[in-house]
């Protein structure tokens, strides 16, 4: 059945009422995701109400990596297969991977500002989550300014799969360099997770979820129309 | 896309739809060649006649030779050099460098720079490709233009030549080729007019015969000349020493600018500067690495002559440039590490580190600079994408910098440069031939 | 500034929501779907057509 979406009619028709579904179903897992997490879940002991950004903040960092890992799951699909659907959607996955990243910096930012007292602090996760964002914004750019359309989709690939052996790279450096340097460590504070936490959390994350699947479905039914029907 | 069949007597042709850079030249084209015939192919400017042919090169690799008057010759090596390195390359002996020349009336010649070579004698080195190719199939694009009646008679003698061993000639010219031809008597003429997107004349008229002849299909040379390629990369390098030294003198540039702006520093913060200006120095000037090449048309003359080493010349050629940078940049680091203030066993720590961050980062910016052949303009946002992953690189560095003197071991960072760079040198040339092929397409 | 946390839990929310609207906005801007495809180009024969009937538009 999946194989069939690689076809690009196909993939036109299923995208093209899914996405509405999918961004139905997010919009409310997110409500109550955040309905859970803002008013339901209890004060964290240690940080206030201010952790209370976490609703928005790790959601929209696993979504930043997310979506990028599966960017290099099409990039390899489209390094084999020259489809047009799989370069569609390793273009369609870019833009939306950009703003979860920019997202996740600036409530990282504005949450830390609170907790820690500052609004940046070098630690792993927010430099290579910064890091991760001149990747997204480089590769836009890789893909936009290719001489050649024709070969585009390919130099975009080889682009995400260079990005991607280095992000796990990247990141472990850091880590390595602020366990040497006595590093900022973030963490949410406090052993045991209370069941309303964890709740909002995973709603969120969902609907986080949903929405972008559904943001970057729309996407690559357009570039699809755009690349063969134009 | 194109589709070439060879057989020994025909070459079929057919092609979609001709394309360069997104933009649509033609329609269908279809015509079949004859072996030991002349086919000219005529046409205005612009209209397609050397994205046919080069289109047919790319279909024939290995069979085909796609000339052009000024084609592969780098002007910083002598014509002994580039002529040495083709025939490596084409698997020839090269004591017959000097009956090349001597055919090409370059014997006196030998032994200057090809950047002092008029434009005529430019083509006829040119020739020299021609002359030593064992390929069946010459795509000769405008060869007329810079040829001088010597050089024409040249060409001459090699096209009579080629078409009595049973070879095929494609040749696209807006000059009238009723001079060369007069100098092949007995040799049949066919002129085929691009025009219009359509291409009509005696070789697109021609019906395609049954296939009863066997089908030559292509034999890509494996062997990699590693002596040519290494040779070749030392006579550029040599040719024009200021691409390499330029970065040095600019990291040292910088690095002042830090002195300057704040007189004494501490020794981390000097580690910290020396390492992110070398980095950039490198970086910086990475697009630089295969552009002279590209643009002279070695490296795509390079796919067609022996595709095969392709991987191995990106190799080469990124190890030389790190060999060198790291010769330049050693000296420039010690001069800084003074300026700094650092003690002798910090100074050698910072060059070894250097020494392995140059290593670790080479491979990688030289996929770098191909990537920047591929965009328009794109150097900056190309490099934009190449920052981040420079930056594991700076922190293994700066700990192999700086860990002696907390008490840790400086082998396990170096030892991490050293696997990096390592990994990288070796699926580098997998990476870096399809991109080669990419950029030649 | 300083926000005290509600208010900045808040401003989190706000920024979150802008961005998944904006970035969904903008996929519109992607490419035609097929009957925005499908219109213009009856739009354009539409007005070729009356082109050619010598009203100048």
């Amino acid at each position: 059945m999946l194989g069939q979406l690689a076809s690009p009619p196909k993939f036109h028709a299923v995208a093209s009422w899914l996405w509405v579904w999918l961004l139905l179903a997010g919009v409310l897992l997110l409500g109550f995701g955040l309905y859970t997490g803002l008013f339901l879940a209890p004060v964290d002991g240690q940080q206030g109400e201010v952790y209370r950004a976490i609703y928005v903040h790790v959601p929209a960092a696993w979504m930043s990596m997310f979506l990028y890992l599966v960017a290099c799951g099409y990039a390899m699909l489209n390094w084999v297969y020259r489809s047009d659907v799989s370069a569609v959607m390793m273009r369609a996955l870019l833009p939306t991977g950009a703003w979860m990243t920019a997202l996740a910096l600036i409530t990282g930012a504005l949450w830390g500002k609170p907790t820690w007292g500052a609004y940046w602090v070098w630690d792993a996760r927010m430099t290579s989550e910064l890091l991760l964002l001149f990747i997204y914004l480089g590769l836009i750019a890789l893909g936009q300014l290719a001489t050649d359309p024709a070969k585009a989709d390919r130099v975009l690939a080889v682009g995400l799969l260079i990005g991607a052996v280095n992000i796990p790279l990247i990141y472990l450096s850091v880590v390595f360099w602020n366990t040497l340097h006595q590093g900022y460590s973030v963490s949410l504070g406090g052993s045991r997770i209370h069941p309303d936490i964890a709740m909002g959390m995973w709603l969120s994350v969902l609907g986080f979820w949903l929405i972008c699947a559904s943001t970057v479905l729309n996407r690559a039914r357009r570039l699809l129309v755009q690349r063969r029907w134009r | 896309m194109i589709d070439a069949t060879l057989s020994t007597q025909h070459l079929h042709v057919h092609c979609n739809s001709l394309q360069a850079a997104g933009v649509v030249l033609s329609g269908e084209i279809q015509c079949v060649l004859n072996a030991g015939e002349v086919h000219v192919l005529r046409g205005a400017n612009g209209v397609g006649k050397s994205t046919l042919l080069r289109a047919l090169a790319n279909a024939l690799p290995g069979q085909a030779m796609l000339f052009k008057a000024e084609y592969g010759l780098r002007d910083e090596l002598l014509v002994q050099d580039h002529v040495q390195n083709l025939l490596a390359h084409l698997s020839r002996a090269h004591t017959d460098m000097e009956y090349i020349l001597a055919q090409v009336s370059l014997t006196d010649w030998q032994y200057e720079r090809i950047g002092t070579l008029s434009s005529g004698q430019k083509a006829r080195l040119g020739l020299c490709t021609l002359l030593a190719s064992p390929f069946l199939v010459w795509l000769l694009d405008e060869p007329l233009n810079a040829l001088d009646t010597e050089g024409q008679q040249v060409l001459a003698k090699a096209l009579e030549k080629h078409l009595q061993a049973g070879g095929f000639v494609f040749m696209a010219t807006h000059v009238d080729p009723a001079g060369l031809l007069q100098q092949l008597p007995g040799v049949a003429m066919n002129v085929d007019v691009l025009a219009q997107g359509e291409l009509h004349g005696d070789a697109a008229s021609r019906m395609p015969v049954p296939p009863v002849e066997p089908c030559l299909s292509s034999a890509p040379t494996s062997n990699v000349p590693m002596g040519a390629l290494i040779k070749r990369d030392w006579a550029v390098l040599w040719g024009n020493p200021q691409a390499v030294l330029w970065g040095a003198l600019f990291h040292w540039m910088v690095l002042s600018f830090f002195g300057i702006g704040l007189g004494k520093t501490s020794v981390e913060f000097a580690q910290v500067a020396t390492w992110v200006s070398l980095l950039l120095a490198v970086l910086l000037g990475a697009k630089d690495w295969f552009a002279e090449d590209q643009r002279v048309g070695w490296i795509r003359f390079l796919t067609q002559i022996n595709p095969g080493s392709t991987g191995t010349y990106w190799l080469v050629r990124v190890l030389y440039t790190a060999c060198s940078q790291m010769l330049v940049l050693v000296p420039v680091t010690g001069l800084a590490a003074l300026q700094f203030g650092l003690n002798g066993a910090q100074s050698l720590q910072l060059i070894l580190a250097m020494v392995a961050g140059v290593w670790a980062i080479a491979p990688l910016l030289g996929v770098i600079g191909l990537l920047v052949m591929l965009t328009r303009g794109g150097a900056v946002l190309v490099y934009l994408f190449a920052l981040p992953l420079l930056v594991p690189v700076l922190i293994f560095g700066l700990e192999a910098s700086q860990a002696t003197d907390l008490g840790r071991s400086a082998l396990a960072p170096l030892a991490v440069l050293f696997s990096l760079g390592l990994l990288a040198c070796l699926l580098g040339p997998v990476v870096a031939r399809r991109l080669i092929q990419l950029i030649q397409e | 500034m300083n926000f005290d946390a509600w208010q900045t839990v808040w401003i989190c929310v706000a920024l979150s929501v802008s961005v998944l609207v904006l970035d969904g906005v903008f996929a519109f801007r992607a490419g035609p779907d097929k009957t925005e495809l499908a219109r213009k180009s009856q739009r354009s024969s539409r007005m070729a057509r009356m082109g050619k009937k010598g009203s100048a538009q």
